[in-house]
C-alpha cells in the first residue's frame, strides 16, 4: 500500500530529475555563443577602453575612488578583490591596463578563447571591484555574460580559434556541446534572475502604479539625450509606456519560456532597451541588455540568420 | 513529451555520466542560489532566514554577482552629479559641473562621473537618513539600558548594550563613506586646480511635474535644484545634525 501510495510521488521526482537534466544538460550548438562573444567581448573591451580616458582618476589611490570606500562599503571578509592593490604606479598600472586590453580583444576575436575568456572576465571583475561607486547596470550584465562565455566553448564558431583549426584542417569544434547549452541556461536563468528584481521593485514604487514612471526617467535633465517633455501633453503615451514596461519585465521571467510568447517578449525588450538607450542617453546598457536577451535565440541562430543575408 | 522524444532527449544528454550531472547540478544550485541570495537579501532584508547562507554572498561578490538589479525602482526620482567651483583668492570663482553634459564624452565616461555623483549623495543621504533614525533608535536604548541597570538586570543590559555598540559601528561607517569620498574629490581637484579655493556641492537634480511644464516651466530652473555643500563635509554633517545622541556605557553599572 505505501509503494502505491507512494508511487506518483516517486514519479514526479524522476520526471523532475528527466526536465533538469534535460533543461540542463541536452547538448547545443555553440554558434550562439559564438556570435555573443563578440558582442559581449566588443561591450567589454568598449567599456574597458573608455576606462583609459580617466583611468589614474578612478582607480589610483590618490583618484576619486579610494580603496577605503569599498572597503568599507563591502566591509572586511566580504570577497572583494582586486589586482589595482598591487599596481599602483601610473606606469604599472598603464602596462597592465593595455595588457587587459590585448586580453579582452583576444577574446572577442576568439583567440585562446578558453584563457582569454577566464582572464577577461577576472579582470572585469578586478576592474569592478576597484571601481565600485562609478559603476551601473552595463557593468554587472558584462560581468555575468563574460563568466557564461567563457565558461561555454564560444570560441567553438565564429573565432580565430576555429579558422586556425579549419587551416591546419583540424575537426570542427562547433557540433553541439552539453557545456554550450549549459552555458546558455545560465544566461537564460540569470537574465530571468534580473528581469524578476528589476520588475518586483518597481511594484514597490508608487509611480508605476499611478502610471507615471516613464515621465521621471524621460523628464530627468541628468539622463535625457532628447527634450521630450512635450509629452507632457500626451501623458496617456507616459501611462501606455509605464504599463508596458513594467507588466512585461514582471512577467517576462515566467511568459519568456513559452515559444509562442517568446518572440512577442524579445521584441518588446529591442524596444524598451532601445527606448532606454536613445533617450536616456544609456546606449551602452540599452545595447548590452539586448545582447543578453540573445541567449533565448535558437543556438543555430546565426547560422540561419546568415544564410538568410546571403 | 511523448516516449519517444523521452528516448531520443536521454540518449541525447548521455554524453555525461550521471555521477558527472550530479556533481554539475549541485554546482548550478550552488552557483543560483549565490545569484538569487543578493538581490534577495538587498540592504539587510530576510536577515533572520538567510543570515546561515551568509558564505553565499562572499561567492557572489569575489564574482562581483551581488546586485539588487533594482534598475529605476522603486521610482524614477532625482539625480545627484558633483557640482564645483574653483577660483584664486580675490577673483570670482568659476562654476563647473561633473559630469558636463556639453563636455564629457564619450556617453560611458558621462555615466561613470554621473554615479559617481549619484554614490556620493547617496552616502550624504544616507547618513543624514541614518543619522535620524540611529539617534532616535539609540536614545532609546540608552533609556532602556539605564531603566534595566537600576533593576540589576546585568544580562539583559549586555544584550542591549552589544546592540548599541553595533549601531554606533554601522552609523560610524556610514559617516565615514561620505568623509572618505567627498575628501578624495577634493584631493583630486586641489591637485587639477593648484593654489585654488575649491568649493564642492552635491547637486540634486528634482523631476519636473507635467503640470509645470504645461503651465510653461522650463525643466532647467533653479527651482529643480537642490544643492548640499560639502566644501567642509565634517562641518555640513555636524551643522546638520539634529542633536548629539546620548552615550550610556556610564549609566550601566
Amino acid at each position: 500500500v505505501i509503494r502505491e501510495l507512494s508511487q506518483p510521488f516517486l514519479d514526479g521526482i524522476r520526471a523532475g530529475i528527466a526536465g533538469w537534466d534535460s533543461f540542463w544538460f541536452r547538448p547545443a550548438s555553440p554558434r550562439l555563443l559564438g556570435a555573443m562573444r563578440w558582442l559581449v567581448g566588443g561591450m567589454l573591451l568598449y567599456t574597458h577602453l573608455v576606462w583609459s580616458l580617466e583611468l589614474t582618476t578612478f582607480f589610483a589611490d590618490d583618484g576619486v575612488l579610494p580603496r577605503r570606500y569599498a572597503e568599507l562599503l563591502y566591509g572586511p571578509n566580504s570577497g572583494l578583490w582586486t589586482h589595482f592593490h598591487w599596481v599602483q604606479a601610473p606606469a604599472a598600472m598603464w602596462i597592465v591596463h593595455a595588457m587587459a586590453l590585448a586580453v579582452m580583444f583576444c577574446f572577442m576575436i576568439g583567440f585562446q578563447t578558453r584563457i582569454c575568456g577566464i582572464l577577461s572576465f577576472l579582470l572585469a571583475v578586478s576592474y569592478a571591484h576597484r571601481a565600485t561607486g562609478a559603476l551601473f547596470g552595463l557593468d554587472q550584465i558584462n560581468g555575468f555574460l563574460t563568466l557564461y562565455l567563457a565558461i561555454g566553448p564560444s570560441g567553438a564558431a565564429f573565432s580565430l580559434d576555429a579558422w586556425l583549426r579549419r587551416k591546419r584542417s583540424l575537426p570542427d569544434q562547433a557540433q553541439p556541446t552539453i557545456l554550450a547549452n549549459l552555458a546558455r541556461r545560465l544566461m537564460q536563468v540569470h537574465l530571468c534572475v534580473v528581469y524578476l528584481f528589476a520588475g518586483c521593485g518597481k511594484l514597490q514604487g508608487a509611480s508605476w502604479w499611478n502610471g507615471d514612471a516613464i515621465w521621471g526617467s524621460l523628464a530627468s535633465m541628468d539622463y535625457q539625450t532628447f527634450d521630450l517633455t512635450g509629452l507632457a501633453w500626451a501623458m496617456w503615451v507616459i501611462n501606455i509606456a509605464t504599463l508596458v514596461s513594467v507588466a512585461w519585465e514582471v512577467s517576462y521571467p515566467f511568459l519568456i519560456w513559452n515559444r509562442y510568447a517568446r518572440p512577442f517578449y524579445l521584441a518588446l525588450a529591442v524596444g524598451v532597451h532601445l527606448g532606454i538607450g536613445l533617450f536616456m542617453g544609456m546606449l551602452t546598457f540599452g545595447t548590452i541588455m539586448i545582447i543578453a536577451n540573445m541567449a533565448f535565440l535558437d543556438p543555430e541562430f546565426p547560422v540561419r540568420w546568415v544564410r538568410r543575408q546571403r | 513529451m511523448n516516449r519517444d522524444e523521452r528516448r531520443d532527449d536521454k540518449a541525447s544528454i548521455a554524453g555525461w555520466s550521471p555521477a558527472r550531472r550530479r556533481i554539475v547540478s549541485a554546482l548550478i544550485i550552488f552557483h543560483l542560489a549565490a545569484v538569487v541570495y543578493a538581490p534577495l537579501t538587498l540592504d539587510g532584508a530576510y536577515a533572520a532566514l538567510f543570515r546561515p547562507l551568509s558564505f553565499l554572498r562572499v561567492y557572489a561578490t569575489a564574482l562581483y554577482l551581488d546586485h539588487g538589479y533594482r534598475f529605476f525602482a522603486p521610482d524614477p526620482g532625482p539625480t545627484h552629479t558633483i557640482r564645483f567651483e574653483h577660483g584664486a583668492d580675490g577673483q570670482p570663482p568659476q562654476s563647473q559641473r561633473l559630469p558636463d553634459a556639453q563636455k564629457t564624452r564619450p556617453r560611458l565616461l558621462y555615466h561613470r562621473w554621473f554615479m559617481l555623483g549619484e554614490s556620493l549623495a547617496a552616502e550624504v543621504g544616507n547618513s543624514l537618513v541614518a543619522y535620524a533614525d540611529y539617534a532616535e533608535s539609540q536614545r532609546q536604548l540608552s533609556s532602556e539600558i539605564a531603566e534595566l541597570a537600576q533593576q540589576g538586570r546585568v544580562r539583559e543590559v549586555q544584550q542591549l548594550q552589544s546592540i548599541f555598540d553595533a549601531n554606533q559601528r554601522e552609523f560610524e561607517r556610514r559617516w565615514q563613506l561620505t568623509l572618505v569620498l567627498t575628501q578624495a574629490l577634493r584631493q583630486h581637484l586641489e591637485a587639477q586646480y593648484p593654489g585654488e579655493t575649491i568649493r564642492i556641492y552635491s547637486r540634486r537634480q528634482l523631476i519636473p511635474r507635467p503640470q509645470d511644464i504645461r503651465i510653461g516651466k522650463a525643466g532647467t530652473l533653479a527651482e529643480y535644484v537642490e544643492e548640499v555643500d560639502l566644501s567642509d563635509p565634517q562641518a555640513t554633517l555636524n551643522a546638520l545634525k539634529p542633536e548629539e545622541v546620548p552615550v550610556p556605557k556610564d549609566s550601566i553599572q
